[in-house]
């Protein structure tokens, strides 16, 4: 079948760039200089290298017919959990930056932005 | 790297092959090898679900559930008994601690919280699906349970314990939760034999399906779906009992200083 081809590759490929991302993100949590970007690295990893792959895990479940009825447990249980980490993903990094930004727990330097510094001088803080 | 990373490092892997060599030569003692099931293994995989010998069978596919609320029921209900122990332990160190609304600042930020919003009712949802399928697939009250809890910890890390307070979850009503689900699991316990009481024949404690000398049995299926007979009760009152009990030990032992001081100086005790 055309249709269970198209996504056996469509999620191959998918599962692909997911490993390039997590390779990636390895490569800037042990290369950037401080904790603020290395936490973009490990986002990077998140959501490339978890959510994209597993969104590529349910499209390969769709395409293998050899599964029969389970391959639609595998892409459902796939695709949620693909949306459950791109929600959480975010949050997580989001409420660990502000954490550690607040209690000044890691250097700030070098900074090219602070986007909640700024805030806090437009609102006079 | 400084010299005492490299020997600690080495230390660890040193460690790790000397035990695997160890046991290697049988020093732990020997390692049974075996190629076939133990006969006791072998009956529960054939009888957990057989509707061919009934008054064996717990009539749920699911080997785990089985033998944990029909074949051992009454050692799991001591174990649920021991942990809502702890918890009551617990409650009672704070005993006289109440939450002191506006104490906090009000939680994390709008992200989180709008997050967490979203998340919850699928966390529930999750916890709910784990409990229902427990006679199906693995899983069950336990699992679901503590899932459900998750929530009341992300509600509670990312809203203050004040939003929870303010929403009625409070040390009382979750205690009332907990004792009805402990209740609610001793009743299924004991339901068959009252039955048998009343109309004159034998029934067993923690009885499922037909036992010997005794016809009594739960409903096995709804529409043609196994319910696991008794272990679908099991199943709810145990989520009831363990979300409860969970999120209350966790509010408890989230109370501010200022909540708790007054109390354990023994000030607040007349």
């Amino acid at each position: 079948m055309l249709w269970e081809t198209v996504c056996s590759v469509a999620g191959l490929i998918l599962v692909a760039i997911g490993a390039f991302c997590d390779i990636a993100a390895a490569i800037g949590i042990n290369r950037f200089p401080n904790f603020f970007v290395r936490l973009h690295a490990a986002t990077v990893g998140a959501i490339g290298g978890a959510v994209v792959p597993a969104f590529g895990a349910g499209l390969i479940a769709l395409g293998s017919p050899e599964l029969g009825n389970y391959r639609f447990f595998v892409a459902g249980v796939s695709f949620t959990t693909g949306l459950m980490i791109m929600i959480l993903g975010q949050a997580g990094a989001h409420a660990l930056a502000r954490a550690t930004l607040k209690a000044k727990a890691a250097p700030l330097e070098p900074c090219v932005h602070n986007a909640l510094r700024r805030r806090e001088e437009v609102r006079g803080e | 790297m400084k010299v005492t990373d490299l020997v600690v490092a080495a230390s660890i892997v040193a460690l790790a092959l000397l035990l695997s060599y160890a046991m290697f030569l049988g020093g732990i003692g020997p390692v049974p090898v075996r190629s076939e099931l133990r006969t006791l293994a072998l009956n529960y995989i054939l009888l957990t679900y057989n509707p061919a010998k009934i008054i064996y069978s717990a009539l749920a596919p699911e080997g785990v559930t089985a033998i944990v609320w029909d074949y051992r029921g009454l050692d799991t209900y001591f174990e649920t008994a021991v942990m809502f122990l702890a918890i009551i332990s617990v409650v009672a160190l704070t005993h006289g601690c109440k939450v002191r609304i506006g104490l906090g600042k009000g939680g994390m930020s709008l992200i989180v919280k709008t997050t967490t919003r979203i998340l919850m009712p699928l966390i529930v949802l999750a916890g709910v699906s784990i409990t229902m399928h427990g006679w199906l697939t693995p899983g069950g009250g336990f699992q679901g349970g503590a899932t459900i809890a998750v929530a009341t910890v992300l509600a509670l890390v990312t809203y203050s314990i004040d939003t929870l307070a303010k929403h009625g979850i409070r040390k009382k009503i979750l205690l009332a939760m907990r004792s009805t689900g402990l209740i609610g699991i001793a009743l299924t316990a004991v339901a068959l034999l009252i039955i048998g009481l009343a109309v004159g024949v034998n029934a067993y404690i923690f009885q499922n399906q037909e036992r010997m000398g005794s016809p009594l049995a739960f409903p096995a299926y709804f529409s043609g779906t196994p319910t696991g007979g008794s272990l679908l009760f099991y199943n709810l009152f145990e989520a009831f009992a363990v979300s409860a009990g969970l999120s209350l030990a966790i509010i408890v032992t989230s109370l501010r200083e200022e909540e708790v001081k007054e109390t354990l100086r023994g000030e607040g005790v007349e």
